[in-house]
């Protein structure tokens, strides 16, 4: 039985208690480390950033479409647990940022996008998919990729790049 | 529940004349309080003769003042919002569409009609979360330092980094 399905079977009666945080922590190391490993493996390119964040986003909205029950754990089951749960997020999201902030190592004034700008981008993306698990009539992530894919383009290198997404195939 | 009722100084009777359970409270302070923000922002980006940029501006300024003015209440309905689990989704939902219909009325000002009808959602969505990090630091100074940086958020992906740089230094 996989890590994740004896933690939810765990607190499926009675809700998450500290006795379950091993059992929470075991699935959340699981799924974070292959999630990590697939997003590393699809950024693994001699390109530039931006075709990078594009692999990367790319192979999250299909991971988060195709397993559902993990996407949902990581995003909304994890904000159940309290502090534990908050921390992991925050600590797989520092990851996130510093992929996405490698950015400004292409820029010619680097210091001119602030740091914070790669966590509004994984905020923006972390919303969509926290949305998506939460609610199945929101729309599927691939169909809007895109838009993501505008917002973190054109923040880092203008309106025009970023509209060239809008029309880009997944 | 043995907490609430002495941190609150009142009867458990009393505490379920008010209401049905643990739930029901919470969701009368998230209700009071999210529309309570909600109208803020409303009326300050609301007023006549007030451009695009200069409404997105006021409005920021408005909800970073209603964090600030109750850090408790903020906290309570940004970080343990979303720990409710499913119960609050459709509020949270509300939450998100409500401020992103407050960003959509600068449609066709901004000239980003090429953009999709969700953009807004998501840009909302991003701030959502960059206040939640925020709030979740408790550094008591960090709410205020977002201010330029959630403005140029908000404005960028409709008048492109040029005009914002502009309207941020207005």
């Amino acid at each position: 039985m996989s890590a994740l399905r004896t933690y939810l079977e765990e607190v499926r009666e009675g809700g998450y208690e500290d006795k379950h945080e091993p059992l929470f922590v075991a699935a959340w190391e699981h799924l974070e480390a292959a999630y990590l490993d697939r997003i590393f493996a699809a950024i693994a390119t001699d390109g530039e950033w931006r075709d990078r964040f594009r692999a990367g986003a790319r192979e999250t909205v299909l991971l988060v479409e195709a397993h559902r029950p993990e996407a949902r754990f990581l995003t909304a089951e994890a904000l159940l647990v309290g502090p534990v749960g908050r921390a992991r997020q925050r600590a797989l999201g520092d990851r996130l940022i510093a992929l996405v902030d490698s950015a400004r190592e292409e820029l010619e004034e680097p210091d001119l996008i602030p740091r914070i700008t790669a966590g509004w981008i994984v905020g923006v993306f972390f919303d969509r998919i926290y949305r998506r698990c939460i609610n199945d009539s929101e729309p599927e992530l691939t169909r809007q990729l895109p838009e993501l894919m505008f917002l973190g383009v054109s923040a880092y290198l203008g309106t025009r790049a970023g509209m060239e997404e809008l029309s880009s195939p997944l | 529940m043995a907490d609430i009722v002495r941190s609150a100084a009142v009867a458990r009777g009393r505490f379920y004349e008010h209401f049905a359970s643990k739930e029901d409270c919470f969701f009368a302070l998230y209700d009071d309080a999210t529309a309570a923000a909600l109208a803020s922002v409303s009326e300050a980006c609301g007023g006549p003769g007030y451009d695009f940029p200069e409404r997105v501006r006021r409005g920021i300024s408005a909800l970073l003042g209603v964090l600030e003015s109750d850090r408790d209440r903020a906290r309570a309905c940004i970080l343990e919002g979303p720990a409710v689990g499913p119960a609050i989704n459709d509020r949270f939902e509300h939450l998100i569409g409500s401020f992103a219909g407050l960003l959509r009325s600068g449609r066709g000002e901004a000239g980003d009609s090429e953009l999709p009808e969700t953009v807004e959602e998501t840009v909302v969505g991003g701030l959502y979360w960059l206040l939640y990090y925020a709030l979740l630091e408790e550094r008591p100074k960090r709410i205020a330092s977002l201010r330029s940086q959630l403005v140029e958020f908000s404005l960028t992906p409709f008048i492109g980094a040029e005009a914002t740089g502009a309207a941020k230094g207005h």
